[in-house]
């Protein structure tokens, strides 16, 4: 339970972190809330010579709205969303999502950025960034680039930031007329990970056929993924309790699923496609005027 | 009026006993003032790890501790299980070194060299057929004529099969001490035990055994404070005697020796496993008419306990029972709150409701019609408590028969249980000392296992002497006091309020000797009111207790309380009775539990805030072993796969998930049977009364215990309602 020794950083910039993570290169890890980085180091599954904590980078801490999105910072910490009134009011799934998450301790120091960068398969924030279509603003030396939601989850803790990169910010679209979203989540009941979570932002059309929606899923495979096989099915069609009952049976279609001494495979898919079902109708309740 | 001189005084006189009084060491608990056997440093301490098996079961070729020992920093090495050992268990202890600190330690039980012969292993018993020489009979017997009742065309039978797996105990604070030498012959331990006065001489005696001379009146053994033990903290255990031998090899330097977490689940408690095919039959009308169960279970290494089956009801006119005991590598089981009993119960009132369902009667019917059959002194316990259950837990609005009819995937049940345990009061002693000043102290080497020990004794003597309970020094945990049995078969508040009343009586009568020349009258003519020595029906004729005392003048009183002793303080046999409702998601297989409701019989309470407590306690560990807990063994590799606590749940408050009701018989027909052990009954019923809450939701039987989701959608895929 004790880690490795190593160099601890305490950057007062943007600029100084981003010189200080490319100096180290591998040898150095950022740390936001640690609360994913600190255990690991405890059970020495991680040893960083050099722990970069972004803590002090306050800019990095804000939810606002501009351009027609809602931005938030990466160092924004779970309670902040959690709470946050324009959420509530313009994307409810985030607070949503927060509220699920570990306990009061864990989301008043654990960070949406820190989350997304560790990428871990049983996270909440994956499946609900995927479900609102969400961008990640990558910095680095050479600049910043915003990268899709869908291209950000690379595979088991692996996510498309480059060597040198740091998260600074999540941007989304708030809720458009005529749609509904939400996160539904089994727990792990120990851990409070998810067994399954699923997000879901569901849009109608004039015609209250389904114009739109997108489905996130994680704690089912290696990495967080976008139900696509369920989407296709739903899509301008609709929304009859038949057809999501249907659409979400393929919930988990063509995923290698995670299996453990709490849900088997078998068990994780079933889940997958109770949970999807569960959230759109959900979505739908709240997109119906 | 008492006729018997330690008699308990009659209602209505009887001050703090029988009310709520809080914790007297409550505020040291919940401020980490109370320091516990893992808070306990030393100075100078080392510390002790070992070097445990990985096979399950497996014969020592080889062992060289003797790299260890040179590593930097280890001040001490032994070998604890030499070439030519079986180990039976993974996880059992080879050998040990004592360091400087946690991590060298750590470091250097890897150097130590062990060769095994690797022998075959069994960990899985739930197949009775695939166990086989490790079977062995356990007993077999027939009372009247089952095979006619059986056979009698008017009978309605119902068979099961029932199981509830090895569970273990997975103590908060995990099991180990702290040993020093004081000198050459004399020791001492911090402890995390349950029998503190029983320590000192099994340390003495291993140790002995391995020629190291110390005589038991030379070892003290300390525990103020312990972070549970479930009937698994008796033994000082071998790592215990490990930690004394690594100090005297060290110097007599102290050595703490704590489990680690997995340590701890592997091999510091296992419950015996219990499987097992039931059949059984009553008249149409719904009186039992016979038992028959074929019975098998695991108890590690050694035989299992043998169940009491058929529970409660044991007067069924036709019984035949056959239990086998099957020999496994799981690690040596320990006692878990009220051995055999869970098990029992579980199997029992799960096949007794299956047959209500299958008579189409209302459980909570069924169990008044036949609770006739249960030993004659509970009946009318049982009668009450069923009838006040039903009220509580509003029976008649909530049960329906076997299914939940209405739409959606949430299922609503009810589910009831009852139980019995002894818990009469255990052999000890206590010290009960007035002095001149008025201050009262009363000291045993008894322990508080978390039932409030200390309390109990505060308000047993404060209650005698007409003092404030907080006026009462409490002085227990320690070896050197008066000898005290135990904490185990809920025997501590039973013997700690006897032997308390017993001395203080004794001291009280000793003090009113003393004070009565002053007051003009005779001692027996005394009573102890208000804080006030005083003439009997007469306070203008009294001395305040401190004035009394001090007409002790250099005197200090002091007095033995024993147990047993004269006069009856406390009897044994308690009844409960409990209800379960639950929701169950029958799409996610999900238990949810909405309430549960205890109704439950201790004779005389000392104080209900800490009997309370008690049942909630031991409603919070049925949920845990109900729904989460098993030991989950693998055979190929022999080992425990669930070794930590992410997948060995407890339960916490929020998977409690509802609300909690309980309810103590008390009065007329309770107290006057005295003080009876309450520790470990309210731990019995949950497994039962859930798994029936469980069946009457959604329409099936979930055949074993824990009722995980798994085990929950495979009942309904083969048929329930849903």
């Amino acid at each position: 339970m004790i880690p490795e020794p190593f160099e601890y950083h305490s950057p007062q910039s943007l600029e100084e972190a981003l010189r200080l993570v490319t100096e180290f290169g591998e040898e150095g890890k950022m740390m936001a809330g640690g609360h994913s980085l600190l255990p690991m180091m405890k059970l020495r599954l991680a040893s960083p010579r050099h722990v970069i904590d972004l803590g002090r980078l306050s800019e990095l801490r804000y939810i606002r709205e501009s351009d027609g999105w809602i931005e938030i910072g990466a160092l924004t910490t779970h309670f902040q969303i959690e709470s946050s009134s324009l959420l509530r009011e313009k994307c409810p799934l985030l607070p949503e999502t927060a509220r699920e998450i570990g306990d009061a301790q864990v989301r008043n120091l654990g960070t949406l950025g820190g989350s997304l960068a560790h990428a871990d398969p049983a996270a909440d924030w994956p499946a609900a960034i995927l479900a609102l279509d969400a961008e990640i603003r990558a910095n680095s030396a050479g600049g910043e680039r915003w990268i899709a939601a869908q291209d950000f989850f690379v595979g088991l803790m692996t996510t498309a930031l480059a060597p040198g990169e740091i998260l600074t910010a999540v941007r989304l679209p708030p809720l458009p007329r005529r749609a509904g979203d939400t996160y539904l989540k089994l727990r792990q009941p120990a851990s409070g990970f998810a067994v399954v979570g699923v997000g879901v932002r569901l849009a109608l059309n004039e015609a209250a056929h389904i114009e739109r929606v997108a489905i996130g899923v994680t704690g089912i495979g290696p990495k967080a993924y976008r139900a696509a096989a369920v989407e296709r099915e739903l899509l301008g069609k609709p929304p009859t309790a038949r057809r999501l009952a249907e659409a979400a049976a393929r919930a988990a279609d063509g995923v290698q699923t995670n299996s453990d001494l709490f849900a088997s495979a078998e068990y994780r898919k079933h889940l997958a496609s109770v949970y999807v079902r569960r959230a759109l109708e959900l979505a739908l309740e709240r997109a119906n005027p | 009026m008492a006729s018997c001189k330690y008699d308990w005084p009659a209602a209505g006189q009887r001050d703090a006993i029988g009310k709520s009084t809080d914790r007297i060491d409550g505020p040291a608990k919940v401020s980490g003032r109370a320091k516990y056997t893992y808070d306990i440093n030393r100075p100078g301490m080392l510390f002790g790890k070992m070097l445990t098996c990985p096979h399950a079961h497996a014969k020592i070729k080889s062992i060289d501790v003797s790299p260890a020992l040179k590593h930097p920093g280890v001040k001490a090495a032994l070998v604890i299980q030499d070439v030519g050992s079986e180990i039976q268990w993974a996880g059992d202890e080879i050998a040990a070194v004592a360091a400087v600190d946690e991590a060298t330690a750590e470091d250097a039980v890897r150097l130590i060299r062990v060769e095994y012969d690797v022998l075959p292993h069994l960990v899985r018993e739930e197949n009775l057929s695939k166990d086989g020489d490790r079977a062995k009979p356990a007993g077999e017997q027939k009372v009247g004529d089952p095979d006619k009742a059986f056979a009698d065309p008017e009978a309605v039978i119902s068979e099961g099969f029932y199981g509830i797996p090895v569970i273990t105990h997975c103590c908060l604070e995990t099991h180990g001490n702290v040993v020093e030498w004081r000198g050459a012959d004399s020791i001492l331990t911090h402890s995390s035990t349950q029998n503190v006065s029983g320590i000192p001489s099994q340390l003495g005696a291993a140790l002995r055994a391995k020629k190291i001379n110390v005589q038991d009146s030379n070892i003290e053994t300390i525990c103020q404070y312990i972070g549970g033990g479930f009937g698994s903290k008796f033994s000082i255990d071998r790592w215990g005697v490990v930690a004394a031998e690594l100090s005297k090899q060290a110097g007599g330097k102290p050595v703490k020796l704590m489990l680690d977490r997995d340590e701890d689940l592997e091999v510091a408690g296992a419950r015996p496993s219990y499987f097992g095919h039931v059949k059984v039959a009553a008249s149409k009308d719904g009186t039992l008419t016979a038992w028959s169960s074929e019975t098998w279970g695991t108890g590690g290494p050694g035989p299992s306990g043998v169940p009491p089956v058929p529970y409660i009801l044991t007067n069924i006119p036709n019984i035949y029972k056959k239990h086998t005991s099957v020999s496994t590598n799981i690690g040596p089981a320990r006692a878990w709150r009220a051995p055999n009993h869970p098990q029992a119960c579980l199997m029992t009132l799960a096949a007794l409701d299956d047959l209500a369902a299958k008579l189409a009667m209302d459980a909570m019917e069924f169990l008044q019609k036949n609770i006739h059959l249960a030993p004659s002194y509970l009946v009318n316990t049982y009668q009450q408590e069923l009838s006040k259950a039903a009220e509580l837990s509003e029976w008649s609005k909530y049960w329906h028969p076997r299914g939940d009819k209405t739409p959606g995937h949430l299922k609503r049940g009810l589910g009831v249980s009852l139980h019995t345990w002894g818990g009469r009061g255990h052999a000890g002693s206590c010290n009960v000392i007035v002095r001149p000043d008025g201050s009262v102290t009363v000291q045993s080497g008894t322990q508080d296992l978390g039932t409030g020990t200390r309390t109990v004794i505060a308000v047993v003597a404060a209650s005698t002497f007409g003092l404030p309970v907080d006026a009462i020094q409490v002085e227990i945990g320690d070896s050197r006091y008066p000898f005290d049995g135990a904490s185990g078969g809920s025997t501590t508040v039973g013997a700690a309020s006897a032997w308390t009343r017993r001395g203080s009586v004794d001291a009280l009568n000793e003090l009113f000797a003393a004070v009565a020349p002053s007051l003009g009258v005779q001692a027996n003519q005394l009573e102890a009111r208000d804080g006030r020595i005083q003439v009997q029906g007469n306070p203008s004729k009294s001395l305040s207790w401190k004035d009394a005392c001090a007409k002790l003048g250099a005197k200090t009183i002091h007095t033995v309380g024993k147990n047993p002793g004269p006069c009856n303080l406390g009897s044994v046999g308690v009844g409960g009775v409990q209800v379960a409702d639950v929701t169950v998601d029958t799409e996610t297989g999900k238990v949810k539990i909405n309430r549960l409701v205890a109704v439950q019989d201790c004779g005389l309470i000392i104080d209900k805030l800490t009997a309370e407590s008690q049942v909630y306690g031991g409603l919070i560990m049925g949920v845990c072993y109900s729904l989460f807990e098993e030991k989950v063994m693998d055979q190929t590799i022999g080992r425990m796969l669930n070794a930590n606590m992410e997948f060995y749940k407890l339960a916490g408050i929020g998977d409690i998930g509802g609300e909690l009701i309980v309810h103590m018989m008390t009065g007329p027909g309770y107290d006057e049977r005295g003080v009876i052990g309450l520790g470990e009954p309210p731990v019995i019923s949950p497994g039962a009364a859930i798994s029936n809450a469980v069946a009457n939701a959604i329409g099936v039987r979930v055949s074993q215990l824990p009722l995980t989701p798994r085990r929950v959608l495979a009942a309904l895929a083969k048929g329930g309602i849903a």
